[in-house]
C-alpha cells in the first residue's frame, strides 16, 4: 500500500496546504493501492494508528506547510533522512505533541524515531506565501496544489524513488 | 471567616453583604492581609544593585520553558554563592485574546471557539462554556448527559495527569536527569531500596528512575500509551479528541448504548491497576529526595493557599442556577472549596465567585473603568475587578520588569495569590467530607483513601495525606493520587450511568433557545487537568457582550498583583534553593524547573492569534533576557 498523507492546520490560508492538498487528492482516480489519510491529529495519536497497520504501508508520501525561510511558494520534495534525530529532538517534538501542536515535522522524528515510518518515505513541503487567517490557499498556493498533485501522481503511477536522503529539489519556485 | 481582605459578611442567614462602613470597599490602598509567611521580594532597584556590585549574581532566563505546553518564559536572578534566586517573573509571551474573539458572537460558538484555548484539554473548556451558557438560558441537561459529560472530564484527566507525571515533569526525576544535575543523588539512590518496590515491581530507586527515562524508560512508554486508552474511551462519547464535537448546552448530543459503557470500562479499568503503580512511584520519589536532603522540601514551595471550583455534577442535584450554586457545588464528586494557609475557609460556588478579581496592572493589558453589575444574580456584592465586569483590552509594548511584563494576567482570590492546581480537587474534598457516600472514596478531614478494586493487582486502599509543606514533590506526589481518585469517579459516575440506561433515562440533552433582551449571565465553573477554570459570561440580544476565561495556568503564571505579590510560579521560583550539583556549562537549573513543571504549566497552546504581523502557530522564542530593565 502506498499512503498519501496530509498535516497541517485548518483553515490557515497557505498554511493548511497538507489538508488543502489531501483534499484535492481525493477527487483524483487512484489505483486501490493508494490510502489517503488527512493526518492533522496530533503526532502521538498518528503514531499510535500506525501501529494498528504495523507493514500495511510500504511507500508513503507526507505533504503540508514548512516555514524554513526560503522563497515563498516554494515547493521542495525530499525523501525523508534515514539517520536518526537526536533523542533531544525526539523528546522535544514528544513534548510539543503531547501538548497539541500539529506539525509535519514533529510527526516525522516521532514517527521515525518509533519505528513505524514506511520504508520509503517522502515529503513534499511547501514555503507558505500567505500564512495568515483564510478558508483559501494564496493564489501562488493553489498553483501548488496542483503541481504537487501531478508530482505525486507521477510517482505513484512511475514508481519513481525519492529524490535521496535529506537532498532538497526544488520543484519549482517563484 | 470566609473572606479577610474584601469587606464582604454574612448575615444571620449566611446572606453575603457588603460592609457600610468601608467607604471605598474595593478601594486600592489598604494592601492585603496574606494570612501567612509572605515570600521575600527585593525591589528591582535592590536587584539592579546586586547585579551591579557581585559577579556571583547573575541573570538566568529560561525561554522557552520547555516540557511545558505552549509559550512561558521565566526570567530569574539567582545568587550562586548564596545558591537561591532573588528575582523571579513569569512571562507568559502569547496573546490567548479568546475573550476578543467571542465578542458579539452567537454563545452556541462559545464551546467550539473556547475549546481550542488548549490543544490538550480542549474538551474542557468546551464543557465549562457549556456550563456558562446553561446558567445564562437557564438549561438543565437530563440525568445522563450530565453522566456523560461527567465521564468525559474524568477521561480527559486520565489523558492529561498521566502524560505531565511521565512525560513533561517525570524526566526531571529520571536517571539520566539526576546523573546530569546531582551525580552524588544518583549514586544514592541506585543503593536506595524502594519501600514500595512489591506495588510498582522496582528495586531500587535508581532502577525506577532509569525507566522514567525519556524516549526509552518503559514508564514514559507506557505512559504514552495509556494517553491513548483515555483518548480512545474519550471519543466513544465526544466523536474526536482534544476538541469534542458532542458537548453541548444542555447535556452531549451523543446517542449511547449500553455498548458504550462497557467499550468506556474496559478502558477506565486499565487505570485502576496503573494509578497503583503511579501512586507508588510518587510516593517512592518524594520521599527519596527528601530523604537525601531536606532541603528539597523548599523546591517551589509556596502557600498552602489553594482554589479549586470542584466538578462533576450530581446529576440528581445540578439545576445550571446561580441561585442553587452552592447546593449542587456541594454535591459534586469532588468539592469546591477555598484554602487559605491551610484552612478551608469556604466550599460554596458563591463565595468562590465573589471572592474572584482579575488585575492587569503587570500585564500587557489596559485597565477598565466602571462597575457594570454591583451584584452577582443573587444580589451579592461583585467588585468591579470581576470577570463579569472586566473588559479586555490587549496593548501590546516592550516588556519592563518594574511594569508590565507578561499576557497573563493576575487573578486573586479574596486579594491573595491562589494556587489552582490539581491536588486542591482531593485537598479540597479530603477536608470538606461531603463527599457522597460511595463505595470507593471516603474523606476523612486529613486525607482521602481511595479503594481501587482488583485487576491484575489485587485490590488496593490508597491514602493521600494532606501534606506538611506545599511544594514542587507534593504536587506530583498529588497529582499521582489524583490518577486514582480520577480513576475512582470514573467507576462512579459509570455505575450511575448504567443505573440510568438500565431505568430508561437515555435522554442526553435538553432543548433550548437563544433569547433575546438581557443581560443574562453565567458562569462555567469546572476544572481542567491541571485544575480550577471558569469562563464568565453577559448576553445580550442573543449574542455575547463579555467572556472571561481563567484558566489555572492564568492563576498560577500570574504576574505580580497591584499590591506586589508574585505569582504562585514566581513565589515557587523565588522560595526554591539551588541544590544542583553541577555548576558552570554544565549547569541546567533543574532545581527552579522542577519548581515550574511542577504546577503543570499550560500557557495556552497552539493558538493562533492574528496580529499585524500574521498568524502565530507555534511558540516563539522572546528572550526575555531583552527586557526593557
Amino acid at each position: 500500500m502506498i499512503l498519501l498523507a496530509g498535516v497541517g492546520y485548518p483553515d490557515l490560508s497557505d498554511l493548511s496546504f497538507g489538508p488543502k492538498l489531501a483534499e484535492r487528492l481525493r477527487d483524483m482516480p487512484w489505483p486501490p493501492e493508494v490510502q489517503i489519510e488527512n493526518l492533522s491529529y496530533g503526532p502521538i495519536a498518528v503514531l499510535h494508528w500506525f501501529e494498528d497497520h504495523p507493514g500495511r504501508f510500504e511507500r508513503a508520501i507526507f505533504f503540508g506547510a514548512v516555514e524554513r525561510g526560503r522563497e515563498p511558494g516554494t515547493l521542495a520534495t525530499y525523501g525523508w533522512i534515514s539517520g536518526s534525530p537526536a533523542p533531544e529532538d525526539v523528546q522535544a517534538s514528544v513534548s510539543e505533541a503531547v501538548t497539541g501542536i500539529i506539525s509535519l515535522e514533529n510527526l516525522l522524528i516521532i514517527a521515525h524515531h518509533f519505528g513505524v515510518l514506511p520504508p520509503e518515505t517522502s515529503v513534499v513541503e511547501l514555503e507558505p506565501v500567505e500564512p495568515g487567517w483564510g478558508m483559501e490557499l494564496s493564489p501562488l498556493g493553489e498553483e501548488r496544489v496542483e503541481e504537487a498533485a501531478e508530482w505525486i501522481r507521477r510517482q505513484v503511477y512511475s514508481r519513481g524513488g525519492p529524490t535521496g536522503n535529506g537532498r532538497h529539489e526544488e520543484v519549482r519556485n517563484r | 471567616m470566609c473572606f479577610k481582605n474584601l469587606p464582604v459578611e454574612f448575615d444571620a442567614e449566611g446572606r453575603p453583604y457588603l460592609r457600610e462602613d468601608v467607604s471605598d470597599p474595593y478601594g486600592m490602598e489598604r494592601s492585603p492581609e496574606t494570612n501567612g509567611e509572605r515570600v521575600q521580594t527585593l525591589s528591582r532597584d535592590q536587584v539592579e544593585d546586586l547585579l551591579e556590585r557581585n559577579g556571583h549574581i547573575r541573570q538566568q532566563n529560561y525561554d522557552p520553558v520547555t516540557r511545558v505546553a505552549g509559550a512561558l518564559a521565566f526570567h530569574t536572578v539567582v545568587d550562586l554563592e548564596e545558591r537561591k534566586v532573588i528575582e523571579s517573573r513569569s512571562v507568559a509571551t502569547l496573546f490567548r485574546g479568546y475573550e476578543v474573539i467571542m465578542m458579539g458572537r452567537d454563545p452556541r460558538d462559545a464551546l467550539y471557539i473556547t475549546s481550542r484555548a488548549c490543544g490538550v484539554c480542549g474538551g474542557v473548556h468546551s464543557t465549562c462554556s457549556a456550563l456558562a451558557i446553561e446558567m445564562a438560558l437557564g438549561v438543565k441537561p437530563p440525568p445522563l448527559g450530565i453522566v456523560l459529560r461527567n465521564m468525559l472530564l474524568a477521561l480527559e484527566y486520565l489523558y492529561d495527569n498521566p502524560l505531565h507525571l511521565f512525560l513533561l515533569a517525570g524526566p526531571d526525576y529520571s536517571e539520566s536527569m539526576v546523573r546530569k544535575t546531582n551525580p552524588e543523588v544518583w549514586s544514592r539512590a541506585e543503593q536506595t531500596g524502594a519501600p514500595h518496590a512489591n506495588i510498582h515491581g522496582y528495586a531500587t530507586i535508581g532502577e525506577l528512575m532509569k525507566d522514567m527515562n525519556p524516549l526509552t524508560g518503559s514508564l514514559y512508554l507506557e505512559a504514552m500509551h495509556m494517553t491513548r486508552v483515555a483518548r480512545e474511551a474519550y471519543v466513544l462519547i465526544g466523536g474526536k479528541y482534544p476538541h469534542p464535537q458532542t458537548v453541548v448546552p444542555g447535556g452531549v448530543s451523543a446517542t449511547v448504548s449500553i455498548s458504550t459503557f462497557n467499550e468506556i470500562y474496559l478502558r477506565i479499568q486499565q487505570f485502576f491497576d496503573y494509578a497503583k503503580r503511579v501512586a507508588a512511584i510518587y510516593d517512592d520519589i518524594c520521599d527519596f529526595f527528601y530523604d537525601v536532603d531536606p532541603r528539597y522540601k523548599d523546591v517551589g514551595r509556596t502557600q498552602m493557599n489553594l482554589i479549586d471550583c470542584g466538578q462533576w455534577d450530581d446529576p440528581e442535584a445540578y439545576d445550571a442556577t446561580y441561585e442553587n450554586c452552592n447546593e449542587w457545588g456541594e454535591r459534586r464528586w469532588s468539592t469546591p472549596g477555598v484554602i487559605v494557609n491551610g484552612e478551608q475557609v469556604t466550599t460554596k460556588l458563591q463565595n468562590i465567585n465573589l471572592g474572584l478579581e482579575e488585575f492587569v496592572d503587570h500585564s500587557f493589558y489596559e485597565g477598565w473603568d466602571g462597575r457594570r453589575f454591583e451584584t452577582d444574580p443573587a444580589g451579592a456584592p461583585l467588585s468591579p475587578f470581576h470577570p463579569w465586569n472586566k473588559e479586555t483590552k490587549p496593548r501590546p509594548q516592550a516588556t519592563n520588569w518594574r511594569e508590565k511584563y507578561t499576557w497573563s494576567t493576575s487573578p486573586r482570590w479574596d486579594r491573595m495569590s491562589m494556587d489552582a492546581e490539581c491536588t486542591a480537587r482531593i485537598w479540597n474534598t479530603a477536608l470538606a467530607q461531603k463527599l457522597t457516600e460511595n463505595p470507593y472514596i471516603e474523606p476523612t478531614g486529613h486525607s482521602i483513601k481511595l479503594l481501587l478494586p482488583e485487576g491484575k493487582m489485587p485490590e488496593m486502599e490508597l491514602e493521600w495525606h494532606v501534606p506538611d509543606v506545599w511544594n514542587a514533590f507534593e504536587r506530583n506526589r498529588g497529582r499521582a493520587y489524583c490518577v486514582a481518585y480520577t480513576a475512582l469517579v470514573a467507576l462512579n459516575v459509570w455505575r450511575q450511568g448504567m443505573e440510568y440506561m438500565k431505568s430508561g433515562q437515555t435522554a442526553t440533552s435538553t432543548r433550548f433557545e437563544i433569547p433575546r433582551g438581557g443581560p443574562h449571565v453565567g458562569v462555567g465553573f469546572w476544572g481542567a487537568g491541571r485544575g480550577f477554570l471558569s469562563h464568565h459570561l453577559v448576553l445580550e440580544d442573543g449574542v455575547v457582550t463579555n467572556y472571561q476565561i481563567i484558566t489555572p495556568s492564568t492563576t498560577n503564571a500570574s504576574p505580580r498583583d497591584p499590591w506586589g505579590t508574585p505569582g504562585k510560579y514566581e513565589e515557587a521560583v523565588l522560595n526554591t534553593p539551588v541544590l544542583e550539583s553541577t555548576t558552570g556549562e554544565n549547569y541546567q537549573g533543574i532545581d527552579v524547573l522542577r519548581a515550574i513543571r511542577s504546577f503543570d504549566p499550560c500557557m495556552p497552546c497552539t493558538t493562533h492569534i492574528h496580529t499585524d504581523g500574521g498568524v502565530i502557530t507555534r511558540e516563539v522564542n522572546t528572550c526575555a533576557c531583552g527586557a526593557d530593565e
